[in-house]
Order: structure tokens, then C-alpha cells, then sequence
């Protein structure tokens, strides 16, 4: 029996600039007024893995928003979140799918756009209520098939 | 002279537990009822102007700090993608930074605790402005050194 379940989790961001030479070649680099690459890498224990503290769902956004205690994402009551993670890994439409983040029910805090986009929000201590966060595509055309990975303390 | 601006980043999350064996050896192992990790990566081409993506190292305080602020970027931002790391302790304890986005709220929606905590946040398209984002440690024993990405569109 597992005693306890805990994320891992980093990310790494390089800003970019594009250079063209004198013979037309594009060239990109680390953008040389920051010039530094940035990182970071945590884990966050989150207490006994038979509890059910870390949850993850594929699912299909629609054009409503939808909470993620709703049926057609985690379907329970109550969720504590302490940590979110969404990634769009599938177009479920016509065009590039993307993932609007609610939270609050009202507030728009994030927008995903493409395959491989993706957000790492810590909520540390917050048990923020799930049913305040929402998700939702612009359109039909930009439906998205997303991997949600939520964690509780 | 450079002509365009992008940000490319990636990231993981690995749900983990730990088990137990009968000699009290413990392993740990991808989380057995989820079987997987995921990740994403992505690149944001921005507008062609420099002061589109910004970058500050940044000391928190125990107070809110807009990140307009004189402080933190001095300046008016429409942002459209932002990244904040803690990359050292600046007090005595352990390090966190709480990041809140609707300033009339009462509630910082993102915690980070500790060196190395960071949060990804795109925000495609939404040009949010800087006066909406605060940032806060618990108290002066939790301050922290952030290093702060922000990539504006417009």
C-alpha cells in the first residue's frame, strides 16, 4: 500500500529573439538583453496515496464552460485544489484548439492555444474549491483534448 | 537588429507515490492509477517590439506589489503570457511568493512555496493588465528572489 502520493514537476523558459544577417539568414537566440534561460523544478507531497489525492482526466473541452467537479470532468463534490496542471494535447475541431481557464467561475486567469501548450499553477495550502474552476474553448472550432492533473492535500 | 520575439518553454508534472516494501525499503514510482506523466511545449511568437518580453528579478515584500509597480517592471503591461520562479530565499524560512489576478479579490489564487517553485501561465491574447496581478509573501521570514517572464502581443 502506497504511504504517500506527491507531485513532481518543472518547467524551462528561453526567451527568444530572431537575427537576420546581411545575407537574409534568420537566425534565433537567447534574447540578449535577458540573456538567461529560465527554470524551475519543485515537488509538493501531498499526503496518503490511498486517499485519492492526485486525480487526472482526459477531456474534451466544449464551448460552455464546465467545472471541474462537473460529471464530464472529475464528477465528485468538494475537491480541496491544491495544485492544477492543464495541457492541450489534441485538436478536437477544425483549427488550433485552445483552453480558456476560469477560476472564481468568472475571472479569466489563463488562455492555452496549440498542441503542447500548457499551464502549472502550485495552489500550495488554498484547497481552492473546484467547482470555481472552470474550462472552455472559444469556439467549436477550437475544441481541445486536454490532460487535467489536479492534486489535493 | 532583432525582428521578432518568442518564448519557448516546457514543462512536466509527474503524479508520484511511495510504497512501502515489508523490510521497510521505500520506492517510489509514477502514481499506479494514473500511469503517466505529462508534458507539454510550446512556443509564443510575440509582437516585434523588445519591451514586449521582460524580464525582472524581483525581491517580494510582505506587501502587495502590482507588477507595474516602480519595484517590479515600472511600466504599463498588457500581458499575455507569464512565468514566476522563486530562485533563492530572501528571509529567514522557507521562501513563497503568492500571486493573486483580480485585485479587488481577497484570495491569491497561486502559492508557491520553496526554491524552485515556479508557475506557467499562458494568457494568449488576454492583454492583462499589470494593475491586476499582485504579488505577496506570507511574511518577512517567507520573502523570496523571483524571477519573473512576462511576453506582452500589443
Amino acid at each position: 500500500m502506497a504511504d504517500y502520493a506527491t507531485f513532481q514537476y518543472s518547467g524551462k523558459v528561453a526567451p527568444m529573439e530572431e537575427v537576420q544577417s546581411v545575407d537574409g539568414n534568420r537566425k534565433r537566440i537567447v534574447y540578449s538583453t535577458i540573456d538567461k534561460v529560465l527554470g524551475g523544478a519543485s515537488e509538493y507531497q501531498l499526503g496518503d496515496a490511498s486517499d485519492n489525492l492526485i486525480s487526472y482526466k482526459e477531456y474534451t473541452t466544449t464551448t460552455s464552460r464546465v467545472s471541474l467537479e462537473h460529471s464530464t470532468i472529475f464528477n465528485s463534490s468538494g475537491i480541496g485544489l491544491n495544485f492544477l496542471a492543464i495541457f492541450i494535447k489534441e485538436e478536437a475541431g477544425s483549427s488550433t484548439p485552445d483552453c480558456k481557464v476560469y477560476f472564481e467561475n468568472t475571472v479569466l486567469i489563463a488562455r492555452l492555444s496549440g498542441i503542447g501548450d500548457f499551464l502549472i499553477i502550485p495552489i500550495r495550502n488554498q484547497d481552492y474549491e473546484a467547482d470555481k474552476v472552470q474550462i472552455a474553448s472559444s469556439n467549436p472550432n477550437t475544441l481541445a483534448k486536454v490532460d487535467i492533473i489536479i492534486g489535493e492535500i | 537588429m532583432a525582428d521578432t520575439f518568442a518564448i519557448q518553454y516546457s514543462g512536466k508534472a509527474t503524479p508520484i507515490e511511495e510504497v512501502e516494501a515489508l523490510d521497510g525499503t521505500k520506492t517510489r514510482m509514477i502514481h499506479s492509477s494514473i500511469d503517466k506523466s505529462i508534458a507539454g511545449s510550446r512556443e509564443y511568437t510575440l509582437g516585434g517590439d523588445s519591451s514586449f518580453l521582460e524580464y525582472k528579478s524581483y525581491t517580494t515584500t510582505a506587501a502587495e506589489v502590482e507588477l507595474g509597480h516602480a519595484d517590479i517592471f515600472n511600466k504599463d503591461l498588457n500581458i499575455d503570457w507569464m512565468m514566476v520562479t522563486i530562485k533563492e530565499a530572501a528571509g529567514s524560512g522557507t521562501p513563497d511568493c503568492k500571486i493573486k489576478f483580480q485585485a479587488y479579490a481577497e484570495t491569491f489564487w497561486v502559492w508557491l512555496i520553496g526554491v524552485g517553485d515556479f508557475t506557467i501561465m499562458p494568457m494568449r491574447g488576454m492583454n492583462k493588465d499589470d494593475a491586476l496581478i499582485e504579488l505577496i509573501s506570507t511574511s518577512s521570514a517567507t520573502l523570496a528572489k523571483v524571477d519573473i517572464l512576462i511576453g506582452e502581443v500589443s
